[in-house]
């Protein structure tokens, strides 16, 4: 049993509806089966050994007179009425001194009966395949003799043997459809589990929780498992966005961080390498930003980064990327863009924007920007150069004074 | 007549067990056909009221002992009695008659008053013709014509069974 419910256990749910339901099929036709084989046993052998009584009264009957005048061809004519008995074997006609008065044989001469003894009374022995029944032959109520008759009991077992065979062919076709029927119940069950198995495992294998997936609105468990299934994804969903937020984004200004700005210039430099463009980056360092901080104190000197962040996306292009590097250290990745010129004005803008003075919390809050260009693939060859260029070019314009820009150079 | 010998078995038709002399084996088989012709014979109910005996009459003839087989045997609810007759008054008490094979006047005349009546007439010659149950011998047997020719002016009902096994119908 052990054994049986590990060999279970591990079996798919859909095998394991399949052979439970095979299983009781099994378990209910086989005592319905044995009990209708049963009765039809008995009801085969009692209908068979009717007929033979009857058919020996009939006998019995019709030969009455014939054995009454001892007129063996009357006799024989009567008897041969039964040639086509499918059962009689041999029939005799006992005088009541026991002599022979006629026997028939309608196939073979074959004598079973060794003993031939008239008698009053009825009598009936069985063997494995004959039955022998022994009948008293009355003419007016008057004895006469007795008729012996040997039938063979092949019929019955020819009929049980059908039955059986047909019993068995209509259990196997039924065993088939049940099968068919099993399969595509068990299917039919399975399959939200197995499209949610699989719907998992490809989530695993991706890590991607933003995969819609199609919700079985069945009021079954699946379907409760479904919508709870999503509504888990969701949340997941949900929560890596917000870790993700976390990771790339600023706290401060909602811009994107370090971090994002790390990934987001190994892109841009692949980009420009493989489409043969330009990647420009501007590093912003905002002047006097200390002062602010340690003046006005850190929340304001947060709101000030706040706004100059707010100016940034003003002033740029939908497609360029702003990113908050540092405490005060802005960076901008432009792409698409024709030349220095451009860029040198949208630095020139940016100069202007953040250097105009702004109110904050009744406080009149004044900072600079000091600005490094470089780019890739003019004057770097991969990331680490396009920062550093653009780093040493940002020290070079806070050398010049307050608000200025400094284009990187050999 | 003399091969009939060659079926002793016969006898047996009849419970009776206590026959004390030997019979000639012809008078007891014809004795057994009597007894099986009454059987499967019908009388109305008016004759057979007549009397509580069933009478069972030999015209000018004896079986001997073999008739003994037949007495106190019962006939339809009837205990047979077995007379031996001599007149036409006395066969009209019978409800059987069997003439004897010898043939002469008186037994014609017999044959002609009871054909029409309620009495079954039974012999073994063949030349009179009008009546019932003619028993004849063919080669080692005794077989029998019914004539219902005459049985139809009378209020006897024969039995199929008779007519079945009878060698020939009259009609």
């Amino acid at each position: 049993m052990n054994l049986f419910s590990k060999w279970f256990g591990n079996k798919p749910i859909e095998q394991k509806l399949i052979l439970s339901n095979l299983i009781v099929i099994i378990l209910v036709s086989i005592p319905v089966n044995i009990i209708m084989l049963t009765y039809e046993y008995f009801a085969l052998r009692s209908h068979l050994i009717e007929e033979i009584r009857i058919q020996s009264s009939i006998v019995a009957e019709s030969t009455a007179a014939a054995v009454a005048f001892h007129d063996e061809s009357a006799a024989s004519e009567t008897l041969s009425i039964f040639r086509d008995s499918p059962y009689l074997l041999e029939v005799h006609l006992v005088l009541p001194d026991n002599t022979i008065l006629q026997s028939y044989f309608p196939t073979k001469k074959t004598f079973i009966v060794k003993e031939f003894k008239a008698s009053t009374s009825i009598e009936e022995s069985f063997t494995f395949s004959t039955m022998t029944i022994k009948k008293p032959i009355y003419l007016r109520q008057q004895f006469v003799g007795s008729v012996i008759m040997v039938n063979s009991l092949y019929i019955f077992y020819s009929r049980l043997i059908w039955y059986i065979l047909i019993v068995m062919l209509v259990l196997g076709i039924g065993f088939i459809f049940a099968r068919l029927l099993a399969t595509r119940i068990s299917k039919m069950i399975v399959k939200p589990l197995s499209e949610l198995t699989d719907l998992t495992q490809k989530i695993m294998r991706e890590k991607d929780y933003s995969t819609s997936i199609t919700i079985n609105n069945t009021a079954d468990e699946f379907g409760s498992l479904s919508r709870s299934f999503t509504e888990m994804m969701s949340q997941i969903h949900s929560r890596d966005l917000n870790l993700k937020h976390l990771a790339y984004y600023d706290r401060v200004t909602s811009i994107p961080n370090r971090h994002f700005f790390e990934e987001r210039i190994s892109q841009s430099v692949d980009n420009a390498k493989k489409h043969k463009i330009n990647c420009y980056l501007l590093m912003i360092d905002l002047d006097d930003f200390k002062i602010v901080n340690d003046t006005l104190g850190h929340h304001i000197g947060d709101l000030l980064l706040k706004n100059v962040s707010k100016k940034l996306s003003t002033i740029l292009r939908k497609d360029d990327s702003i990113f908050r590097i540092g405490g005060d250290e802005f960076a901008i990745l432009i792409e698409n863009i024709e030349d220095n010129k451009c860029v040198k004005q949208i630095a020139q803008k940016i100069i202007n924007a953040i250097s105009t003075p702004v109110e904050l919390e009744g406080h009149q809050v004044k900072v600079g920007a000091s600005i490094g260009i470089s780019s890739f693939p003019t004057y770097s060859h991969d990331v680490i150069t396009l920062m550093s260029t653009a780093d040493s070019a940002m020290y070079v314009a806070k050398g010049k004074g307050k608000n200025s820009f400094s284009v990187y150079h050999k | 007549m003399k091969k009939l010998i060659l079926i002793p078995f016969i006898v047996a038709i009849f419970t009776i067990q206590n026959i004390q002399a030997k019979a000639l084996p012809e008078y007891t088989i014809k004795a057994a056909y009597l007894y099986n012709f009454a059987l499967l014979t019908q009388w109305s109910s008016s004759n057979e009221n007549q009397s509580d005996e069933f009478n069972l009459c030999f015209y000018k003839e004896d079986f001997g002992i073999a008739s003994d087989t037949l007495k106190n045997k019962i006939m339809h609810e009837k205990k047979i009695k077995v007379s031996n007759i001599n007149s036409i008054e006395e066969a009209q008490k019978c409800q059987m008659v069997f003439i004897r094979k010898e043939e002469n006047i008186q037994e014609l005349q017999l044959v002609q008053t009871l054909s029409q009546s309620q009495v079954l007439i039974v012999t073994d010659n063949e030349k009179i013709e009008n009546s019932h149950i003619t028993i004849l011998s063919e080669n080692t047997k005794l077989v029998f014509n019914v004539n219902l020719k005459y049985l139809k002016h009378t209020n006897l009902a024969v039995s199929s069974h008779l007519l079945k096994l009878a060698k020939k119908i009259i009609q």
